[in-house]
């Protein structure tokens, strides 16, 4: 398959869904297969790059912050825009503007941008296709 | 090749919503291009064949292929063996063959 | 390219954003240049119904200055020359078959969505 462009639009704020986790399958395979990939996050998904997000111990299970090792959605990006560039292919994080200010979400990881819904027009119509993940 | 794939993640017990999904996704067969689930997160529940649900038997009598996420299966303890006929355990990948051959991929 | 938004959560998240957020992203790519229409299903499909009435929240001294509009919203949509189709069954389950709604609505059946889907390039749904 040759390398297409494909566009997603995610909604959902970190550690809320499982549509998170799913969507951001989705994603890693097509930087796995080298894609370029945009992803234009609007809503609560603008949190899923938030710069802030850290590790933190388990009592529950006996586990200090390093051995419980948390998931982070910012380290899951980073790590997934680090691979496409590996591969020579472009990743793309738009956080939807208005959805950062009214959130405060405004430090972001390195690589993403800021934007609005005229970007996932711009990015959809240059995509090859695009799939929008709603939120419940 | 498969124009509409649906990717529905709720479950068919909780969410009556995913009965309308189903029918969507018959009647886009019934229409001419081909149209396909795939059954994800908790929308897996309705993928086993003891399963008090008609959503796999409304997709399967239009001719629709369903997926279930092999993930989500093995997240719940769900065997292969104890899938209804007609579900057929994959991973997201046929998610991603689906976008990339240009088909409406919509998400529940 | 021709898209087709199908909008099925209603009410979400509409009194803290002061709009439907998809409404108003419809508008957003609309204004970029999108050849897109709308099909408002679920709870969404009441969007189109006249008569309601959101009030301004108050909470302690800080009161909202301006509720949501849903209807308003999908009104100033079809005045751009968006075309809003409604699913007609998620009307006649709510009881609102025979109410009062936006003139520019266009009732598809249940049976003809599917058809509806084919003439469009993309279609999300959100």
């Amino acid at each position: 398959m040759s390398k297409k462009t494909l566009t997603f639009a995610l909604m959902d704020a970190p550690f809320e869904s499982s549509r998170t986790a799913t969507a951001m399958r989705i994603i890693a395979l097509a930087v796995k297969r080298g894609h370029n990939i945009n992803v234009f996050a609007y809503e609560g998904a603008v949190y899923l790059p938030f710069a802030k997000q850290t590790q933190h111990a388990n009592a529950v299970h006996g586990r200090d912050a390093e051995q419980e090792d948390h998931p982070l959605p910012r380290e899951w990006i980073a790590a997934l825009m680090q691979e496409a560039a590996a591969k020579g292919a472009k990743f793309d994080w738009v956080n939807c503007g208005l959805c950062v200010d009214e959130r405060g979400a405004s430090e972001a990881i390195e690589g993403v941008r800021r934007g609005s819904p005229a970007d996932f027009w711009t990015m959809a119509s240059n995509s090859d296709n695009t799939l929008v993940v709603p939120t419940a | 090749m498969t124009r509409y794939m649906i990717v529905e993640t709720r479950d068919a017990h909780e969410a009556r919503d995913v009965a309308w999904m189903a029918d969507l996704a018959a009647n886009l067969q019934r229409n001419g291009p081909a149209a396909a689930v795939m059954l994800a997160e908790n929308a897996v529940f309705a993928a086993r064949a003891s399963a008090i649900a008609p959503t796999v038997r409304t997709l399967a009598e239009a001719g629709c292929q369903v997926f279930a996420d092999r993930y989500a299966l093995r997240e719940r303890g769900i065997r292969d063996a104890e899938l209804a006929k007609g579900v057929k355990p994959a991973d997201l990948d046929v998610v991603l063959d689906a976008l990339e051959t240009g088909a409406s991929v919509m998400w529940r | 390219m021709k898209v087709l938004n199908i909008i099925s959560s209603g009410y979400r998240a509409t009194l803290e954003e002061q709009d439907d957020t998809v409404v108003w992203l419809t508008h957003a790519i609309k204004g970029a240049g999108a050849e897109v229409d709308v099909l408002l299903r679920g709870p969404a499909a009441n969007y189109v119904v006249e008569g309601q009435e959101a009030a301004p929240l108050t909470f302690g001294a800080r009161t909202q200055r301006h509720a949501p509009d849903v209807y308003g919203q999908v009104s100033s949509l079809a005045e751009k020359g968006v075309n809003i189709f409604v699913v007609e069954e998620e009307l006649r389950e709510r009881g609102l078959a025979s109410a009062p709604r936006l003139r520019a609505a266009q009732l598809v059946p249940k049976a003809q969505v599917a058809s509806l889907l084919s003439k469009y390039e993309r279609v999300w749904h959100w």
